[in-house]
């Protein structure tokens, strides 16, 4: 028997639902938010010293003020939002590495989400 | 080898989405989709085939050992398009052996049974979730259980992370999975997806991110988007490409298994396998074998030669190629810019009409140095493009 004797997949269902849901192909957006969640400008979050600011993910669209819901949130003086990003990912021609589709072009920037 | 005719299971693109293979729609140019995935016919091989096959694939991992030290001693790395800062630490891994995963050698295999190299893909091969769960599925359900395969993907995937991580070998607290945003059929999200679930199975804590995610700390090397130090990063996305990227110089010094310090998988030295200048090396050192198709760097090859497939040093999916045949250009690969650092000529060799036009080629798997399955793409013309279609085998 040249086969695997099994091939369970526990993660790999619940990642392609995530991904046609919209999640690992659409760009997130870095907002900056204050201790509520709520909104505000991104220069509160850029000086990197205010520990009262947050840097949260989401879909696009939230303008200052309104609240971001629960999620993930990065404190602003934490060293991650204080890294260079964005040094890999300006190769990606037409796409990826897979078969190229022609429905994409161009790298991605910064905070682009994946899942 | 077969090809056979067969009846599609009821509600097949829900299963395969299901399985995770969501990027089975194809579009045109024209607006059109065909199905990359196409269970409406498969191949039949017989063991002695598989086991010929298999060990012509030992055989090749055996003649690349010997074709990267011939690189690396007539310093071929200009004419395979290598940039000179990356070259130390490709002789350096090259000795040192840093972790590597997994490849995939792309066989044509003509009626005369011989297989035959077309290239090695060892840096970031895809087809990887539809040969190791998809088609495995799909043989289960059409054939039952006993249902032979060549296909120990998943088991020896497992098995190599388990070993690495059990041999120290994978440091930090987790293994970093990254795939580029840019790609949006997902064929490049759920392939790391799937190797989670290999490494998840190994017990290994896993994070997926995008590339353009990466962050680097200046004293204390690449972190995710939490700032944790990614200390052990498998990425699908090419050497070739990150080496003239921004963040090329940290990743190169910044390369190893100390603090500060990030492990990548594949490591870097596969540029020297997944050029297509490994070819010609191929050919110059092993001119009799029946594996090895002629080949040479563009502008080596002899003037009588008029039946070739000329081939840009770094592309993929048959990007920029270009069939030869009598002379004369019959087919061409899509258009996508590649080739600006050469060409390599192979001589052309017809991968076998095997029904209504369907020509395949055969992808051989390896993991670490083991041939652990078979996935076969073909299509219905020349080359084989991102038109080609998967489809599914069993030993028989």
């Amino acid at each position: 028997m040249k086969r695997s004797k099994s091939v369970n997949l526990v993660v790999v269902p619940l990642l392609a639902a995530a991904f046609l849901a919209g999640c690992g192909g659409e760009k997130e957006t870095a907002y900056c938010v204050d201790q509520n969640n709520q909104v505000t400008d991104n220069d509160h979050c850029d000086r990197g010293n205010n520990s009262g600011f947050f840097w949260f993910f989401g879909a696009p669209g939230l303008g200052r003020g309104s609240f971001a819901g629960a999620g993930d949130r990065i404190n602003s003086t934490d060293k991650a939002a204080l890294a260079k990003r964005g040094g890999f990912g300006a190769s990606g021609r037409s796409g990826g590495v897979g078969r190229p589709t022609g429905k994409t072009i161009g790298g991605g920037g910064l905070f682009s989400g994946g899942g | 080898m077969i090809r056979h005719d067969s009846e599609p299971r009821q509600g097949w693109p829900a299963t395969i989405e299901e399985q995770g293979l969501i990027y089975w729609k194809t579009p045109l140019p024209d607006g059109e989709e065909i199905s990359y995935w196409h269970e409406g016919a498969y191949y039949s091989l017989t063991s002695e085939e598989v086991y010929d096959t298999e060990a012509v694939a030992r055989l090749m991992l055996e003649m690349l050992i010997e074709a990267g030290d011939y690189i690396i001693e007539e310093n071929l790395f200009a004419q395979m398009g290598i940039p000179g800062w990356a070259v130390p630490r490709i002789k350096e891994t090259w000795a040192s052996e840093p972790p590597m995963l997994y490849g995939r050698f792309d066989f044509a295999y003509g009626h005369d049974g011989v297989p035959k190299l077309l290239e090695y893909n060892a840096d970031t091969p895809t087809g990887l979730l539809e040969s190791a769960a998809v088609q495995w599925h799909w043989a289960r359900d059409v054939f039952g259980d006993g249902v032979d395969q060549w296909n120990l993907l998943h088991e020896l995937l497992v098995a190599r992370w388990r070993e690495l991580a059990q041999a120290g070998r994978l440091p930090g607290e987790r293994l970093h999975l990254l795939h580029t945003s840019a790609e949006q059929s997902g064929e490049d999200f759920m392939t790391i997806g799937y190797l989670t679930e290999t490494a998840r199975a190994a017990n290994l804590m896993c994070e997926l991110m995008a590339i353009e995610s990466l962050g680097y700390v200046e004293g204390q090397g690449f972190v995710d988007l939490a700032g944790n130090a990614v200390r052990t990063a498998f990425k699908l996305y090419p050497w070739e490409w990150m080496v003239r990227e921004d963040f090329a110089t940290q990743a190169l010094e910044h390369m190893g298994d100390e603090a500060g310090q990030t492990v990548w998988i594949e490591p870097i030295w596969k540029m020297l396998w997944s050029n297509k200048g490994i070819l010609p090396v191929l050919h110059r050192l092993f001119p009799e074998n029946p594996h090895v198709l002629p080949a040479w760097f563009d502008g080596e090859q002899p003037a009588t030669l008029d039946c070739f497939v000329r081939k840009p040093l770094l592309a993929r999916e048959g990007a920029n190629a270009a069939v030869v045949i009598d002379g004369e250009v019959v087919e061409e690969g899509p258009d996508q810019d590649y080739g600006e650092e050469g060409f390599v000529v192979q001589a052309y060799t017809d991968l076998g009409d095997y029904g209504g036009g369907a020509r395949p080629v055969l992808g051989v798997w390896t993991v670490d140095v083991e041939p652990a399955g078979l996935g076969i793409r073909e299509s219905d013309g020349l080359l084989t493009t991102n038109t080609s279609r998967f489809v599914p085998h069993v030993i028989a």
